[in-house]
């Protein structure tokens, strides 16, 4: 992506044919793992030559042994979280009540992107409901990777020589195409 | 298995009195090393009409202070501002103070 600008009719962004499909694979990714289709053999992971390390969560998710049911990837948890901190019954209820929908409203945001973005690449164009739902499927994209990298407020970029390192990069690209948005969709 | 049930229905009854319906309930957002600054105050702004000002303080309070409450009022409305925070990627979670 190399360029972000407003016109009359929306957002508009440049994209080309290589970062177009990094991008729709990523997202295909996010769709997929709140879907619970192909959990068993990760886009995300298959994307990044399985370079990518499997840290839980601190602080911000429960342990591992302590997750409920079906929440053991600490990116789906995080994608998914709890409702509730010190009321694990409450937290259930909420789940039970608000998990489906949240999963489908992530699903459908997720196409809402696929559908606007050209596999091929070029130019974007995105009105107001269009921008929202980019801004927030980017940043599923990045809770999803910066949680498989165990990115922390002090983490430091890799050498280029670490296995992890094209992770990061990644992870940096679409840091930088989510601020660009979001500068964008607040006009300043 | 009757005597198994009866400490169930006591929990459960203490479960129900830890809240008192006439208080009211919190919305807080936690700090997380992934989301963006500039992304918080925009779902802010855009969940809950905030200025830029109430919104970027807020920001702050969850970047520097670790948590902010983000609303208050009613337990379903403060599940449904949570639900909704979730959407948009915030780590959330309600409680009554």
């Amino acid at each position: 992506m190399e360029w972000v600008g407003r016109s009359r009719a929306g957002i508009e962004m440049r994209f080309d044919p290589a970062d177009a499909e990094v991008l729709r694979g990523l997202v295909i990714g996010v769709r997929d793992l709140v879907g619970g289709v192909g959990t068993a053999a990760d886009p995300l992971e298959r994307l990044l030559g399985g370079n990518l390390r499997r840290h839980p969560v601190g602080g911000s998710v429960r342990d591992d042994g302590d997750r409920p049911a079906g929440m053991e990837d600490p990116a789906l948890a995080r994608l998914l979280p709890d409702g509730y901190l010190d009321d694990d019954e409450a937290a259930k209820e909420f789940r039970e009540l608000t998990e489906d929908s949240l999963r489908a409203h992530k699903s459908e945001t997720a196409q809402r992107v696929l559908d606007s973005l050209p596999a091929g690449g070029g130019e974007v164009c995105l009105d107001q409901d269009t921008t929202r739902a980019w801004l927030s499927a980017l940043n599923d994209v990045r809770l999803v990777i910066g949680t498989r990298l165990n990115v922390t407020e002090e983490t430091d970029y890799p050498d280029p020589a670490d296995p992890a390192a094209p992770g990061y990069e990644l992870y940096r690209w679409l840091t930088l195409v989510q601020e660009l948005l979001v500068e964008a969709t607040i006009g300043e | 298995m009757a005597g198994t049930l009866v400490p169930d229905r006591i929990e459960e009854t203490e479960q129900e009195s830890r809240y008192d319906v006439d208080r009211p309930w919190l919305t807080i957002v936690w700090n997380d090393p992934i989301n963006l600054m500039s992304y918080v105050v925009y779902v802010f702004q855009d969940l809950f009409g905030y200025t830029k000002e109430k919104a970027t303080t807020l920001m702050l309070d969850v970047h520097y202070k670790g948590r902010a409450v983000v609303s208050t009022g009613r337990r379903e409305q403060m599940e449904h501002d949570v639900s909704r925070l979730h959407a948009a990627g915030l780590w959330a979670t309600l409680q009554q103070p």
